[in-house]
């Protein structure tokens, strides 16, 4: 995770706003990936992920340093993505949006492009099927390599609840890919079947 | 068979004791349902430590600029409407109070010109005391000396002109780097 110097974020506190850029220069990837993990959309992502900062901006001052300042941000825009999933229950999200990945490939040839498309539809597809504390566990684990006591502390659950729902989010994983496995086996299936005459 | 205890460790990313590893590894052997629950978390845990961060579009800093721009142009537009709901309250209440008291002097206009009359008599003896004060506080030796009244007066001033343009620094909309 990256870090930035605590002068920096002192002159932010004070109202230069030249500061608070740079911070959210330093931070849009790991902010837009959290959101967009939660969200699976890029367009909903970009805008929880403007949000996100919009809010540290206006509550900078009662941040407190002693805590790092990427689970502080990250903390906000987690709960402001579960609250977007709580609202939006029926709003349905297209998977063929993709955003850019970190690190961008340059020039991915036709079968790398095809499979980065493939993984994260995947991805999508098993988070999706998660609700919204268990995905927020799961990506903050996964991506960020949190503890289960940091997790505990962006969540305002317990360490056993953290444990809980990552048991309870990876066996749904596991189903999810093996229903996405047996689905493809069948699609490849049907396409090397000879055409009836 | 229970399987619960084999999928909770399967499922479980702290290291298992040499025991209980030797009873899953037999376990996996004998249930295929498990050992299906494996080769998938296998592979969609693979998956999911291999998956990069998505990154947002290019210019995602200067859309922020811009959304916190717009943002502070409709704080100022919400104080303005405060501010100006606030005064059309005060100018309500100011014309609804002032209102009755004229409906009052209108229902009788001899009372009104008596007590206009007695005001402007008032304001003559005011005039008049003042007037005697000043004259005797003239023919007496100053207390203050001239220069602590020129301080004072300075000092009045600047206070003035501080408050002026703190009330301007505050009002005025700030420009976003």
């Amino acid at each position: 995770m990256i870090q930035i110097e605590p002068d920096l974020i002192l002159q932010a506190q004070k109202g230069n706003s030249e500061a608070f850029t740079t911070i959210v220069e330093a931070y849009q990837r790991p902010v837009f990936n959290l959101c967009y993990r939660m969200l699976g959309d890029p367009d909903e992502a970009e805008d929880a992920a403007q949000e996100t900062f919009l809010r540290a901006y206006n509550k900078l001052r009662g941040y407190d340093p002693t805590r790092a300042f990427s689970t502080w941000l990250l903390s906000i825009a987690a709960h402001y993505c579960i609250d977007q999933l709580r609202k939006r229950r029926l709003t349905l999200v297209s998977m063929d949006a993709m955003p850019y990945l970190d690190p961008p490939d340059t020039n991915p040839g036709p079968e790398a492009a095809f499979h980065i498309k493939e993984d994260q539809r995947r991805i999508q597809v098993m988070l999706k099927a998660l609700g919204p504390q268990d995905r927020a566990a799961v990506v903050l684990y996964y991506w960020y390599d949190f503890s289960y006591e940091e997790i505990a502390q962006q969540l305002e659950t317990t360490v056993s609840a953290v444990k809980s729902r990552l048991h309870r989010a990876r066996l749904s994983l596991a189903q999810t890919w093996s229903e996405q496995e047996s689905q493809r086996l069948t699609t490849e299936g049907k396409r090397h079947e000879s055409p009836a005459f | 068979m229970n399987h619960q205890p084999f999928k909770d460790w399967l499922l479980s990313e702290e290291p298992l004791e040499a025991q209980q590893s030797q009873a899953l590894q037999q376990h996996l052997r004998e249930c295929a349902d498990c050992r299906q629950v494996e080769n998938a978390w296998a592979d969609a845990s693979a998956l999911l430590r291999r998956t990069p961060y998505a990154a947002p579009a290019p210019g995602f800093t200067d859309r922020w600029q811009q959304r916190l721009a717009a943002q502070r142009v409709q704080a100022q537009r919400k104080q303005a409407w405060v501010a100006i709901a606030v005064t059309a309250g005060i100018a309500f209440v100011l014309i609804v109070l002032f209102g009755t008291h004229v409906l009052d002097l209108l229902a009788s206009p001899a009372s009104l010109l008596l007590a206009w009359i007695a005001r402007l008599a008032s304001l003559l003896s005011v005039y008049g005391i003042l007037q005697e004060v000043f004259s005797v506080l003239g023919r007496v030796p100053p207390m203050v000396p001239a220069i602590a009244l020129f301080f004072a007066v300075g000092f009045v001033c600047f206070l003035s002109v501080a408050w002026l343009a703190t009330y301007r620094q505050l009002t005025t909309a700030r420009r976003v780097v």
